[in-house]
C-alpha cells in the first residue's frame, strides 16, 4: 500500500569533490582550455550594449615565461570588465547554462558555464580574474586548494583606471592600439584571466605551438576567423592577429550547394527503423555545408585537424568529428579532401540535449547517430564525385601518353596501307580509299600503288588530300583520333566525348566524308585497361593497336565494296584474314619496340 | 498481263521474278532483258520493237524503288529488300486479278512484322522502354534504320522510308500490345531527337 507523502524540497548539498570528478572528465589540455577563455571573452563583448563590432572585439593573450622565482603565466585579456554582482550571479555558479548569457536574450558561445572555470581550476596552480569596470576592481579566483573566492581587499575596490591597469600588469604590454587609452579614459573596462604555473609547462612557454593548436581547435577556429586575437609573448607582440588556416578549395568544387537536413532522418537499430525528428515548430531544419580541399589533409599533417565536420548549434561549435570518425563511411581516400560544418539547432533542444559539457562530441544516442550517419552519406556522395573527377584526370593523363603512340600508329599505317591494299585486294592500287567514298565514285584506279609516303594513289575519281592538320575531303589516308583527347577537327577545338555505348571505333557522317576515325576511349574495356594498367602498359598498346587493325580491315572492306568486288562470305573471310596477316607481319617488323 | 500495273511496277515484278529464281543480286542487264520479255510493248527501244530499252525506262524505276526502301543497289547489281518482296507479291496478286491492297486493322504484313520484331530486339529500344532515353546515341538511329554511317544517301533514304512505312502499317493495324505502341513512340523519339542528323544524311530537311 502506497504511503501518501509530500517531499519538502531542499537545496542540493554538493561536495567540492564532485568538481574534481567533472573536471577530470574534461581531460584538459591547454589547447582545449584556451579556446574556453576566448569564448568567455567573446561572450563578454556579445553581452555589451551597445554592441561591439567584430573587428573591435579584441582578445589578447600574453604568455609570460617562467623566470627565477616567477612561474610562467597565461593571461587572457578582453576590454569589457565585470562587476562583483556578475561574479556572484554568474561566474560563481557551476553548470548554469544561462551563466554565459547572464539572462540576456543573446546567443553566446558559452554553453554549460563550466569550461573556462574548470580550465582555471584544473590546469593551473592558481588562477584568478582581475576585472575592472566603472571604477571598481574585483579579483576573484582559485587558490592552491582549488577553492574559489574574492581576493582579500579586492572586492569592489575603488580604483582609478591607471591604478587598475598597473595592478593588473597590463600597462606596459603591447595591447591593441588605442585600447589602453580607452581604459585609461574610462571608456572601457577590462578583464584579465590569469593562470599561474600552468600544468606541464616550466620556464619557456611554447607559444608558437600553442597558438598553432588553438587556431585549429574546433572550439576556436570559427572565432579566430572573425575576431582579432592578439598574441603577446612576455608582453611583446608575437602575432598582431591570430589567423585561421585558409584552405584552398579544389577546382570544380568551389561552389558546393548547401544540403538541407531532412525534417526526419531514419535511425536503424536491431533491424527496427525509427524516424528521428530534425525540425519542429521550435527548431527549424539545419543544413550541411561540405567543402573540398585542393590537397588532401592527410592523417598526421599540421592541418589534418581541419579534415572534420563541425557541428554547429545556435552559435558556435557544439561538437566536431574528424571525417574518419563518421560512421559507416565508404569513401575513405576521397574523404581526406572533405571538410565542412553541419548546423543543427535541434541538437540543443533542452528536452533532448545532445550537447556534451566539453563540446567535443555529441552525446551518443539515436539522434546524434542518425545525423552522423546522414552526414557520412553526404560525405560519401561528394567522395564519389571526387573519385570520378580523379578517374577523369588519370584518364586524361593516360590519354596524353597514348597520343604519342597514336601518332606513331598513324604514321605506320599510312606508310604501308596502300601497298597492303594493292597486294591483298587483287593488285589494285587504291586511289585514296576515303576520297573515293567521299565522291560516291568507284575509288581505286588501275595503276599500281604509290611507293611514296602519302603518294598519289590510283586513278579513281577521288581527289587527293591536302596538307595540314585539318582533314580534307578525299584525303589519302584515314586519320585516327582519340576521343576525349584530340580536338574535334569539325568542332570548336573541343575534343569529342563519346559514351560507353558508342562503338570502339566510331565515325559520324562528317568523319566518313573526311576520312576520320575515333577510337572511343570511353568504352568499358578501354577505361578498365587504362585505369588498371596505364597508358604505357603493353595491354593498352595492344588494345590501341587492335583498334587500328579494326580500322584497316574496315577500310579494306569498303574498298572492296567500292570496287564492285563480289562480297560473298568466303571472299570476305579470306580477304579479312589476308589483311590481318599482312598487318600483323608489318607490325612485327615495324612496331615491335612498342608492342613487345 | 494486266494493264493495271504501271511500267515502274512492272520493273519491280521483273526483278522479283529473277529474285524468285534464287538470285540474291541481279545484274541490271538481266532485269532489262526480263522486263522486255515479260512486257515487250512497254519496254522496247523506241522505233525498234524487237530490241529492249536499256535506258531510263528501267533504270529510273529501280532507283526510285531504292529510295523507297524496296530495292538495294550496288555497282549496278540489284536486290529486293523484304519490303520490296512484299510489294512485289502484292503487285503479282493484282496482276493475277486478285485484290492486292494492303488491308488495315488486321495483322501486319510479313515485312512490317519482321521490322517490328527487329525493333524490339534493339538495345536502343530496350533503353527507351526502361526510361533511359538519355542514353540513346546516334548509333542507335543507324541501327534502327538498319544502315551504317557509311550507307549511301539513297540507301539511307530508302531505309528511312521503309521504317516510316512499317510504322504506318503498325498504326493501321491498331496495335494493342504495349511493346508495339512503345515502338511507335520510339520511332517518333528517334525522328525528333536526330532530326538534324537525318536531314544531313538524307541531304535534305528531314520530314519526320
Amino acid at each position: 500500500m502506497d504511503l501518501a507523502v509530500s517531499i519538502v524540497e531542499e537545496r542540493n548539498v554538493i561536495d567540492d569533490h564532485l568538481l574534481d570528478i567533472i573536471g577530470n572528465e574534461f581531460k584538459f589540455s591547454h589547447e582545449k582550455g584556451l579556446p574556453e577563455w576566448i569564448k568567455n571573452s567573446v561572450d563578454a563583448y556579445i553581452r555589451r550594449d551597445p554592441p561591439v563590432a567584430d573587428d573591435e572585439q579584441y582578445v589578447v593573450f600574453n604568455f609570460r615565461d617562467g623566470r627565477k622565482g616567477e612561474p610562467p603565466t597565461f593571461d587572457c585579456i578582453d576590454f569589457c570588465g565585470m562587476t562583483s554582482q556578475e561574479i556572484d550571479k554568474a561566474l560563481k555558479r557551476w553548470g548554469d547554462p544561462k551563466a554565459a548569457s547572464r539572462g540576456q536574450n543573446k546567443r553566446v558561445f558559452g554553453g554549460h558555464g563550466n569550461g573556462g572555470k574548470f580550465y582555471m581550476r584544473q590546469m593551473f596552480d592558481r588562477s584568478y580574474f582581475i576585472t575592472y569596470l566603472r571604477g571598481k576592481l574585483n579579483v576573484f579566483g582559485f587558490n592552491e586548494n582549488r577553492k574559489y573566492g574574492f581576493a582579500r581587499g579586492f572586492k569592489d575596490k575603488d580604483c582609478t583606471p591607471s591604478e587598475a591597469v598597473k595592478l593588473a600588469g597590463i600597462r606596459d604590454i603591447a595591447l591593441p592600439p588605442g585600447m589602453l587609452d580607452r581604459v585609461l579614459q574610462g571608456k572601457a573596462g577590462f578583464t584579465v584571466v590569469r593562470g599561474i604555473q600552468p600544468n606541464k609547462i616550466k620556464g619557456v612557454i611554447p607559444v608558437g605551438r600553442l597558438c598553432e593548436k588553438v587556431r585549429f581547435h574546433p572550439q576556436a577556429r570559427k572565432i579566430v576567423q572573425r575576431k582579432p586575437i592578439r598574441i603577446l609573448h612576455n608582453g611583446r607582440a608575437l602575432l598582431e592577429r591570430l589567423e585561421s588556416e585558409r584552405v584552398e578549395l579544389r577546382p570544380g568544387f568551389e561552389d558546393m550547394p548547401i544540403m538541407p537536413i531532412p525534417p526526419e532522418l531514419p535511425y536503424e537499430e536491431d533491424s527496427h527503423v525509427d524516424q528521428i525528428e530534425f525540425a519542429n515548430k521550435k527548431y527549424h531544419a539545419g543544413y550541411l555545408r561540405l567543402m573540398v580541399s585542393k590537397e588532401p589533409f592527410g592523417r598526421n599533417s599540421r592541418i589534418s585537424e581541419l579534415n572534420c565536420i563541425d557541428i554547429l548549434g545556435e552559435i558556435g561549435v557544439i561538437a566536431s568529428y574528424r571525417i574518419h570518425e563518421l560512421p559507416q563511411l565508404k569513401q575513405y581516400a576521397q574523404a581526406e579532401f572533405i571538410f565542412g560544418e553541419c548546423y543543427c539547432p535541434i541538437l540543443e533542444d533542452p528536452d533532448e540535449d545532445c550537447v556534451k559539457n566539453d563540446r567535443e562530441k555529441l552525446i551518443d544516442g539515436p539522434k546524434s547517430r542518425a545525423l552522423l550517419r546522414w552526414v557520412a552519406e553526404k560525405v560519401d556522395e561528394i567522395g564519389s564525385k571526387i573519385e570520378k573527377e580523379e578517374a577523369k584526370e588519370r584518364k586524361l593523363q593516360n590519354l596524353k601518353l597514348s597520343d604519342v603512340f597514336n601518332n606513331i600508329l598513324n604514321t605506320w599505317k599510312n606508310q604501308f596501307m596502300d601497298k597492303l591494299f594493292g597486294e591483298v585486294l587483287g593488285g589494285l592500287g587504291i586511289g585514296g580509299s576515303t576520297g573515293g567514298l567521299g565522291q560516291d565514285g568507284t575509288g581505286g584506279g588501275t595503276g599500281g600503288s604509290s611507293d611514296s609516303k602519302g603518294g598519289s594513289g590510283g586513278e579513281g575519281k577521288a581527289k587527293g588530300g591536302g596538307d595540314g592538320d585539318q582533314p580534307k575531303k578525299g584525303q589519302l589516308h584515314p586519320v585516327v583520333l582519340l576521343s576525349s583527347l584530340n580536338p574535334d577537327p569539325f568542332g570548336n577545338g573541343e575534343t569529342l566525348h563519346l559514351s560507353a555505348r558508342h562503338s570502339p571505333v566510331y565515325q559520324r557522317p562528317v568523319d566518313v566524308e573526311h576520312g576520320v576515325y575515333w577510337i572511343n576511349t570511353s568504352r568499358p574495356l578501354a577505361t578498365a585497361i587504362l585505369e588498371r594498367h596505364g597508358a604505357e602498359s603493353p595491354r593498352w598498346r595492344e588494345y590501341h593497336f587492335q583498334r587500328f587493325v579494326d580500322i584497316i580491315v574496315m577500310e579494306a572492306l569498303h574498298t572492296m565494296e567500292k570496287k564492285g568486288m563480289e562480297l560473298t562470305f568466303d571472299i570476305v573471310e579470306n580477304k579479312i584474314n589476308d589483311v590481318i596477316k599482312s598487318v600483323h607481319d608489318n607490325a612485327l617488323q615495324n612496331l615491335s619496340p612498342f608492342l613487345l | 498481263m494486266s494493264p493495271d500495273l504501271s511500267k515502274e511496277q512492272k520493273v519491280l515484278l521483273a526483278l522479283y521474278r529473277l529474285w524468285k529464281e534464287g538470285r540474291k543480286k541481279v545484274r541490271y542487264e538481266d532485269i532489262v532483258v526480263c522486263v522486255f520479255k515479260d512486257y515487250p510493248a512497254d519496254f522496247h527501244l523506241k522505233g525498234y520493237p524487237e530490241f529492249p530499252d536499256t535506258g531510263d525506262a528501267v533504270h529510273k524505276p529501280l532507283y526510285d524503288y531504292r529510295k523507297r526502301g524496296m530495292v538495294s543497289a550496288s555497282n549496278k547489281m540489284f536486290s529486293l529488300t523484304a519490303h520490296g518482296v512484299a510489294e512485289a507479291e502484292r503487285l503479282l496478286a493484282v496482276e493475277k486479278g486478285r485484290p492486292g491492297l494492303r488491308e488495315t486493322g488486321h495483322r501486319l504484313e510479313r515485312d512490317a512484322q519482321i521490322e517490328l520484331d527487329r525493333i524490339k530486339q534493339l538495345e536502343g529500344f530496350k533503353l527507351f522502354m526502361n526510361g533511359k532515353s538519355e542514353e540513346i546515341i546516334d548509333s542507335d538511329l543507324f541501327e534502327y534504320l538498319g544502315v551504317s554511317v557509311r550507307s549511301a544517301r539513297n540507301d539511307f533514304i530508302g531505309r528511312l522510308e521503309t521504317m516510316k512505312s512499317t510504322i504506318a502499317a503498325v498504326v493501321a493495324s491498331g496495335p494493342k500490345d504495349p511493346i508495339s505502341v512503345a515502338a511507335l513512340q520510339f520511332h517518333d523519339f528517334l525522328m525528333n531527337r536526330f532530326a538534324v542528323e537525318i536531314g544531313s544524311k538524307a541531304g535534305r530537311q528531314a520530314s519526320v
